[in-house]
């Protein structure tokens, strides 16, 4: 009978075809696949200049980051909807959470695919939405558009002016506007990820730390409404399909002043803390950590016993073995003042569970980082 | 009805119009990039790299002038269902959502804003919710995948897929308000198949050649290699505007050709002129690129 020969792989062959393996060989000589330390964080760059939101009139803010190979691109696009004037009155205070909005993404992860959005998107949008709504960073009130002005068509100079109430009040009273509707700005992200390495939890790290970056450089607009009867509707075949396009009608004649001596920063919650200075943006927001727990047995005590296991808890999770191996995870997001703003527990291994002391210690972590960061 | 995979917004969400500037004197001031330097050959300078997408098999990023773009080639990628004795390829070339594309008032059905003279806002839909390509990204991927399907060895790879991902980051014509102009979707469309290319070589798939294209204006009579855009008052009047791409190696061989423009009296010569042209940029280009190459190979 022939006798099985012993097979070796590469390590970069046995991190995909066994990654618990690969991850434990790794551990118990003390090395991440990776190689950075247990609790070592990737560095992540942040692109200091505005490049997108300059070259581009409809994007309000921006923010470009990197860590490693990953790069994250956000833009913040505006939108606008009607508010019922009945619920503007109440305060922030008495309203809890409803005093707050939020940012809508959508998260596109470049991987070589077409199509409807996977899991992981949806997922990530989701927990974003959700997590920047509950950590009250984006007062109602200050996305609310207040003393839109009215563009005027001026027949001897044959171009539009555009008047405000409050900074042409003289103008103003001349004009006979009658708009009633109050409006309030929607904020739009689109958030795209090329060359994922990095797990889902660290993905969120990444897409958090961006948008709060991009807030804190958001610059709102000032909105004008244009003359409806000024469009000219002209029914004209279009190229490219049958239907007979309307030329020259817009569906909404709310406009924004692209005139940016009249952009007003974003005023976020607990705003002198929460902008742009010298100790970064990130204050009240906080930032995100995301934590593996994974058990190990060491490589010097033979044998299957209890003594010879111990639980590790692993930073930054990054690449193919650590991602598929590693199912227990905790996300943290603390700020600069020691508060938590949000913790996410998954125990997915039954074998590596989420003890009191891991968890302190991750917390601890968490709130170093955040103070650093 | 809402698309109930990706948050785009309230239901009643209205995407303002970009309109006009109330500071009067701003208004019309271009505020794109400035013109690029250009070397003695007239071409412009560009920036290339390869290789910085880890997850894909072969990745190419390229700048020139405002133009931000980047490649991802994956495969050889095993595909299902029954035995093909060749590869299959595709392009699918994306401009990012919120980036106005060239030409886009023409092939993509958008509306002209009623109040406002700069046209650069694209559409009062919500880009973030778009799925699908539009016709220019349809365009520009069918012409891609045209051109380079010839330089493929498709026989070597059977039962697999090749598929190249574009992904356009900025334009030039995106805030000049000049979207109006054949040569700034010729000139991306150029540019673009030249990235591709560098990618596929990036991703170690066998080719005959690489392919390199030239993008050609005759306005007036006067040839210009490599055109940009400028100024937002240009228009296509007698303008004639060609991207031809080319296997320099292998006998300046076309493997694509796309003409846009005024094409009501136009002659041989002028077509030939244009040709020529194309060819002398491709053949710079195919020089620059070999040349990174064999320096990454240092």
């Amino acid at each position: 009978m022939a006798e099985l020969k012993q097979v070796s792989f590469p390590p970069e062959i046995l991190a995909r075809i066994a990654p618990d393996i690969s991850l434990q060989r790794h551990l118990s000589i003390g090395l991440r696949p990776n190689l950075r330390n247990f609790t070592e964080f990737k560095p992540i760059d942040i692109a200091s200049n505005n490049e997108l939101t300059e070259n581009n009139n409809n994007v309000f803010g921006s923010s470009v980051i990197k860590s490693g190979s990953t790069t994250v691109i956000n833009t913040i696009t505006l939108g606008v909807v009607e508010v019922n004037s009945s619920t503007k009155s109440a305060t922030t205070e008495q309203l809890g959470n409803a005093g707050y909005t939020t940012v809508y993404p959508v998260i596109e992860i470049a991987r070589g695919r077409s199509g409807a959005p996977t899991d992981e998107e949806m997922i990530l949008s989701q927990t974003l939405h959700e997590t920047l709504l509950h950590s009250r960073l984006i007062p109602k009130a200050s996305l609310s558009i207040n003393n839109y002005g009215a563009a005027v068509y001026d027949a001897t100079l044959s171009n539009y002016s555009i008047y405000y109430p409050d900074l042409n009040p003289q103008e103003f009273e001349l004009i006979n506007f009658n708009h009633s509707k109050s409006y309030t700005f929607v904020l739009l992200s689109h958030i795209k990820i090329f060359s994922r390495q990095k797990s889902t939890s660290a993905l969120f790290d990444l897409c958090h730390l961006s948008t709060v970056h991009a807030l804190s450089r958001l610059q709102l607009p000032r909105v004008y409404i244009s003359d409806t009867t000024s469009g000219t509707k002209v029914s004209v075949k279009s190229r490219s399909s049958n239907t007979r396009g309307l030329v020259g009608l817009s569906r909404s004649n709310i406009n924004i002043d692209t005139n940016k001596e009249l952009f007003y920063p974003l005023v976020l919650n607990n705003s002198e803390d929460a902008m742009v200075d010298s100790s970064g943006p990130f204050d009240h927001s906080g930032v995100s950590s995301n934590f593996g727990v994974v058990t190990v047995a060491d490589a010097d005590k033979e044998g299957n016993d209890e003594e010879g296991k111990r639980s590790i808890l692993l930073a930054d999770l990054e690449g193919e073995a650590e991602e598929s191996a590693i199912l227990s995870r905790l996300s943290i997001i603390s700020n600069k003042s020691n508060t938590i703003k949000k913790i996410s527990l998954i125990n997915g291994d039954g074998n590596s569970e989420i003890s009191l002391d891991i968890l302190k210690q991750a917390l601890e972590i968490a709130k170093l980082r955040a103070q650093q960061m | 009805m809402s698309d109930r995979r990706r948050l785009i917004g309230p239901l009643n969400t209205i995407i303002p119009n970009i309109g006009i500037s109330s500071n009067a004197t701003e208004a019309d001031v271009f505020k794109g990039p400035s013109s690029a330097t250009r070397n003695e050959d007239g071409l412009r300078q560009f920036f290339l790299k390869t290789g910085i997408i880890e997850n894909a098999n072969g990745s190419a990023y390229l700048e020139v002038g405002g133009n931000i773009i980047q490649v991802s080639v994956f495969g050889p990628r095993p595909i299902r269902g029954s035995f093909v004795d060749r590869a299959s390829f595709s392009v699918e070339c994306k401009f990012l959502p919120y980036i106005s594309q060239p030409n886009e008032q023409l092939y993509n059905n958008t509306t002209v804003n009623a109040g406002s003279t700069a046209n650069t806002g694209p559409t009062n839909a919500n880009a973030n919710g778009r799925t699908g390509l539009t016709n220019i990204e349809q365009k520009i991927s069918s012409y891609i995948e045209t051109a380079l399907l010839p330089s493929i060895v498709l026989e070597k790879y059977p039962k697999s897929t090749i598929d190249i991902f574009v992904t356009i980051l900025s334009t030039e014509s995106s805030n000049s308000g000049s979207t109006k102009v054949d040569a700034a979707l010729l000139g991306i469309s150029n540019w673009v198949l030249n990235c591709s290319s560098v990618a596929l070589v990036d991703s170690g798939i066998e080719l005959k050649d690489v392919v390199t294209s030239g993008v050609a204006t005759l306005k007036n009579d006067k040839l210009l290699l490599d055109p940009e855009v400028i100024s937002s008052g240009e228009d296509n009047e007698n303008t004639l505007t060609c991207v031809v791409s080319f296997m320099n190696l292998r006998n300046d061989e076309i493997v694509g050709f796309w003409m846009e423009g005024d094409q009501s009296k136009f002659e041989e010569s002028q077509v030939e002129q244009l040709i020529d042209g194309c060819n002398n940029m491709s053949r710079q280009v195919r020089a620059n690129i070999n040349s990174y190459f064999t320096s990454t190979l240092e």
